[in-house]
Formats: structure tokens, C-alpha cells, sequence
């Protein structure tokens, strides 16, 4: 059964939005990461206008990270004063992105800008995430217990400040910086930037494992509300169809998929999923690099 | 569009003339109609067949062309950089008619002179600027064919008993709304003799309509709708899984 989404144009198998949003919810349950960075290049894989799959899936994560924001904020695992520095620059970030989006879109590059993106960014983090969870594999081989330093190399910088849910004494410039570079990228990739907003948190600011997923998602929750309105006012490709058959298909997935596997250790997990990253990093590489069926590629001028 | 309205202008003459000289004005040596004079665009939209009939009041040739709304196209040629195959300098192909379809009950050679053909620009390159490189001018054509939006000849009108004729012109899945020209033009041992001349509809209707109007005339207000709906959406999945 197929439904026609007004704003990408064309009719997609309602089966499809529903499988890809489902699909993508179990890995998000499993993982504890909104997976817009699966469900994005899975919309433009199978034909949607990469700036629609992107101005879509911002509302799409949006709506998710809320709603797991709300059940981390009852069990108070959230860092507010974080949560805020971290939002004044992903808010920022989040301008930021939308001004090169559209400078992107203007010089006809922005579809391939994203797949571009999607490679450097997601191959350089599954290869990081990859060797690591292999390193962390080997020492569970070896029985080598192994604790994350909680020193970070940021401590000369001015604007220190205390996060008391933190436990850190800090500077709010890393935490900014971090926000930025998250908002920018969430609002070009239309992704949450979970994947690199965890490790950032944990490994450069320190913050403790309990209140990193909580807090990550205030941050993810606000940047792609903000990014959602951004496109749809600026350049109108947020299909609200779209991105709710996704929803629909996640919040079901999410919770089979928090449930499943609670078994695996996290480097397995991590594994995994440095895995599936580098396979999407794959294909959406194969279209960039493979010469394509007819070279021209024809655009509306409005 | 140009060329389009050229060749209307010289069909009207044409018909014109065959008109005054017809010895039987009481007889119309054409009736057309189509079956639908709009076509709806909805949530379950996957493409629609127009089905256009008619009669002769003695045997002819009937070509039937369709012109869709008028858009402006442009054309990037996708260069290999270092690697990696992205769009070159963009190709402004001017006015094009966002869809176009002709059918004959013969073929197009066998139908009308060469002359004739060309005057009254029934082939789909005549629809687009000659100012452009040849091979983007191809090129455009090529992708518009395969998405379904261009075809020529490919669609044969059926001539029952030399008196009754009908054709079913598919539109593809992303046709364009807007208003569509159908022409229905009829040729007697290889001149024109009688042109008629159809509108057709194609509208978004219902919910989709609601939603791409909202989109494109008040995109600060689908902006909003968007992220008042997300935040209720997630909302509302939290409190649902709560108990689960």
C-alpha cells in the first residue's frame, strides 16, 4: 500500500516508511542513539530528495528525543546547566548549518554535500568506534580491566563554572565548542549527532555515564526542534507524512529494541554497530564514486 | 512554450480554413472528450491514466497531444573530481511544459509531411530551447522520458470501424498539478483539417493539498505545525511506552 508524501513529491510503500522507522527503533532501543544517521541515507537510498529525507528526519528525531527526554528527566538524569551550555552552542550550530545548507543548495552541490558529509563523518567515527570496541574486546580477552581517564586535557580555559549533576568543576568553552559542532552537523546530516555528542560528553567533558544520555538528549531534542523549523520555514522540505510514518515505525522498534540484547556487553554493541556504520558509509560511498547511469541531473528553478 | 504556442496559432488558421471551406458546417467532422477533466492528486495518488474518445465523421488520421504547465528547468552535467562524481555548471534550459505526450493512430511519418511536422512542432524537441548544449538539451529530454513526463509516439490512438477512436495517455506518478492542454488534431491525406482543444486538471486535493500549500505559502507557520506536532508526538509516545 502506497501513500503519497505532498512535500517529497511522490509515492513511497507505506510498509517501507513504517519498516525503515521500525528497523532503525530497534537499533536506536539497543544502542541508546536516535539513528537518524541509519534512517537518512536509508530515505535517500531508496529515492527520497536527500534535502526532504533531511528536513523530515530532523522532525522525526525531534519528536523521538522528546520523548526520551521526558522518561530520563522523571528518573532525573538529566544535567540542566550542561544541558544549557551545551544548547547555547548547538543553537548556534544549528543557525550555522542551516546558513551553509542553503549556501550548499544554492550552488546545486547540497545532495552530494550530504552523501560527501555522510562518508567523512560517519567512516571516520565507525573507524574510531571499530578499532576501539576491538581494543576493548581484546582486553576483555585478556582480562585487563579498563577505566576511562577522567582527566581531560582542558583545564587552563577560563569561564569555569560547577555542574553539580556532573560532579565537574569546568570551563563552559569544550562544552559550547561541542555543542556547536554537534548543531551544525545534526542540521545538515539530519541526524540527532548523538554519535558524536556521547563520546564527546564522556570521553573530553567528563560527564558521568548516568546522566550523559539524558542530558545528550535535551540537547538533541532542542537542536532538531529548532532544525525542523529552520528547514521547514527556510527551505521547505519537512514532510510531516513522512516523518510521522517513521515515528510511527520507531517508537515501536525503540522499545523492542531497549529490551533486546541487554545480554551484550557494550564493546560488543559498539562492534556492531562501528559495523553497520561503515556499511552505510559503504553504500553511500559506491553512489558517490561509481560513475552514474546518465550524468545529467535535471533541477526546478523557482 | 514558445513552440507550443507557434503551433497553436498556425493550427487555428489551418483549422480555420478547413472550417469556412467544409460544404456540411451542420456536421462537426470531429467530436473529442475526455473522460475525466480533472485529476486528483491524494494520499493513495500512484500515477493516473487519461482516457481521451471521440468520433470522425469519415475516416482520418488523430494525433493527440498533451502539454502540461509550463516550469522552469535547468540542467548540471555530473563531473568526476578527483574521484568522486559531482554536479558541474548549471545549464539554464528555460521554459519547458512539465509534462508532454503525444499519440498517433499511425506512424508520425505516415501521417503528415515533414513540413507539416515541423510547423506544427509535435516532436518533444521542439519543446526545448536549441540555445543549449546539444548533449544537456538530450540529456534533460532523456531524464524527463524516463520519469514518465515526456513521450512521443509511444502511445497509439485506436480507430475503431474508422469512425470511433479513444487513447489512454498515462501520467506518471510525480505528475505535475496544474492545467493541461489536451489537443486532438485531425489529418486528412496529409493535411490538418480540424483541431479541438480540451483542458484538463490535475489538483492536489484533501490532506496533501493542506499540507504542500501550508508548506510552500506559509512555511513559518508549517514550521511551527511541525514542531507543535513533534513535540506532542514524542510526548505522547513517552507517556504511552511509560506503563509498557
Amino acid at each position: 500500500m502506497e501513500i503519497y508524501l505532498p512535500i517529497a513529491g511522490m509515492p513511497v510503500s507505506i510498509l517501507l516508511l513504517l519498516g525503515i522507522g521500525f528497523g532503525t527503533g530497534i537499533l536506536s532501543g539497543m544502542f541508546g542513539l536516535g539513528g537518524g544517521f541509519l534512517t537518512t541515507p536509508l530515505l535517500i537510498l531508496i529515492g527520497i530528495p536527500p534535502t526532504v529525507a533531511v528536513g523530515s528526519e530532523a522532525s522525526h528525531i525531534a519528536a523521538s528525543s522528546v520523548s526520551g527526554l521526558v522518561a530520563h528527566a522523571r528518573r532525573g538524569n538529566v544535567d540542566l546547566r550542561m544541558g544549557l551550555v551545551l544548547l547555547a552552542g548547538g543553537t548556534l550550530g544549528a543557525v550555522t548549518g542551516l546558513a551553509i545548507f542553503r549556501l550548499l543548495s544554492r550552488l546545486g552541490q547540497i545532495d552530494d554535500a550530504i552523501s560527501l558529509i555522510y562518508v567523512v563523518v560517519l567512516g571516520t567515527v565507525g573507524v574510531l568506534m571499530g578499532l576501539e570496541s576491538l581494543r576493548a574486546l581484546r582486553r576483555h580477552r585478556l582480562g585487563i580491566r579498563y577505566r576511562p581517564s577522567r582527566q581531560t586535557l582542558l583545564r587552563g580555559l577560563p569561564l569555569r563554572v560547577p555542574f553539580r549533576r556532573s560532579g565537574r568543576y569546568m570551563s563552559i568553552v569544550p562544552p559550547v565548542l561541542t555543542g556547536f559542532v554537534v548543531g551544525v552537523l545534526s542540521t545538515i546530516m539530519g541526524v540527532g549527532g548523538g554519535f558524536i555528542l556521547v563520546p564527546a560528553m564522556i570521553y573530553l567533558l567528563g560527564v558521568p555515564t548516568q546522566v550523559v544520555v539524558g542530558t545528550s538528549l535535551l540537547q538533541i531534542a532542542v537542536v532538531t526542534t529548532i532544525a525542523t523549523f529552520l528547514h521547514a520555514a527556510f527551505n521547505q522540505n519537512v514532510d510531516l507524512l513522512l516523518g510521522l510514518l517513521l515515528l510511527i515505525g520507531a517508537v515501536v522498534g525503540a522499545q523492542i529494541g531497549s529490551r533486546l540484547m541487554v545480554q551484550l556487553r557494550g564493546e560488543q554493541i559498539r562492534f556492531l554497530m562501528a559495523g553497520l556504520v561503515l556499511l552505510v558509509v559503504v553504500m553511500l560511498g559506491l553512489n558517490l564514486v561509481l560513475p552514474p547511469d546518465d550524468p545529467f541531473i535535471v533541477e526546478r528553478v523557482l | 512554450m514558445r513552440g507550443w504556442r507557434n503551433a497553436l496559432g498556425l493550427a487555428a488558421v489551418v483549422a480555420g480554413g478547413a472550417v469556412c471551406g467544409a460544404s456540411a458546417p451542420a456536421q462537426m467532422p470531429m467530436l473529442v472528450d475526455l473522460a475525466n477533466h480533472r485529476i486528483h492528486i491524494d494520499a493513495a495518488f500512484t500515477g493516473a491514466d487519461l482516457l481521451l474518445f471521440g468520433a470522425l465523421d469519415q475516416r482520418g488520421d488523430v494525433v493527440v497531444r498533451v502539454v502540461g504547465p509550463p516550469t522552469d528547468i535547468a540542467v548540471r552535467q555530473k563531473i568526476n573530481t578527483g574521484g568522486i562524481w559531482l554536479n558541474g555548471n548549471r545549464v539554464n534550459v528555460g521554459t519547458v511544459p512539465s509534462f508532454y505526450s503525444v499519440a498517433t493512430s499511425r506512424p508520425l511519418d505516415d501521417i503528415a509531411s515533414p513540413d507539416l511536422r515541423r510547423d506544427l512542432e509535435l516532436d518533444v524537441r521542439y519543446q526545448v530551447s536549441a540555445d543549449i548544449p546539444e548533449a544537456h538539451r538530450a540529456g534533460f529530454i532523456r531524464n524527463f522520458t524516463r520519469r514518465g513526463l515526456y513521450s512521443v509516439e509511444q502511445v497509439p490512438v485506436k480507430i475503431i470501424g474508422g469512425r470511433l477512436f479513444r487513447v489512454t495517455i498515462s501520467l506518471p506518478e510525480e505528475t505535475p498539478p496544474g492545467e493541461y492542454w489536451v489537443e486532438t488534431l485531425l489529418f486528412r491525406e496529409g493535411t490538418l483539417t480540424h483541431r479541438r482543444i480540451n483542458r484538463l486538471l490535475v489538483e492536489r486535493v484533501g490532506f496533501e493539498s493542506f499540507l504542500f500549500d501550508l508548506a510552500q505559502e506559509r512555511p513559518a507557520e508549517y514550521g511551527l505545525l511541525a514542531v507543535v506536532l513533534a513535540l506532542a508526538m514524542g510526548v505522547t509516545a513517552a507517556e504511552v511506552f511509560r506503563r509498557v
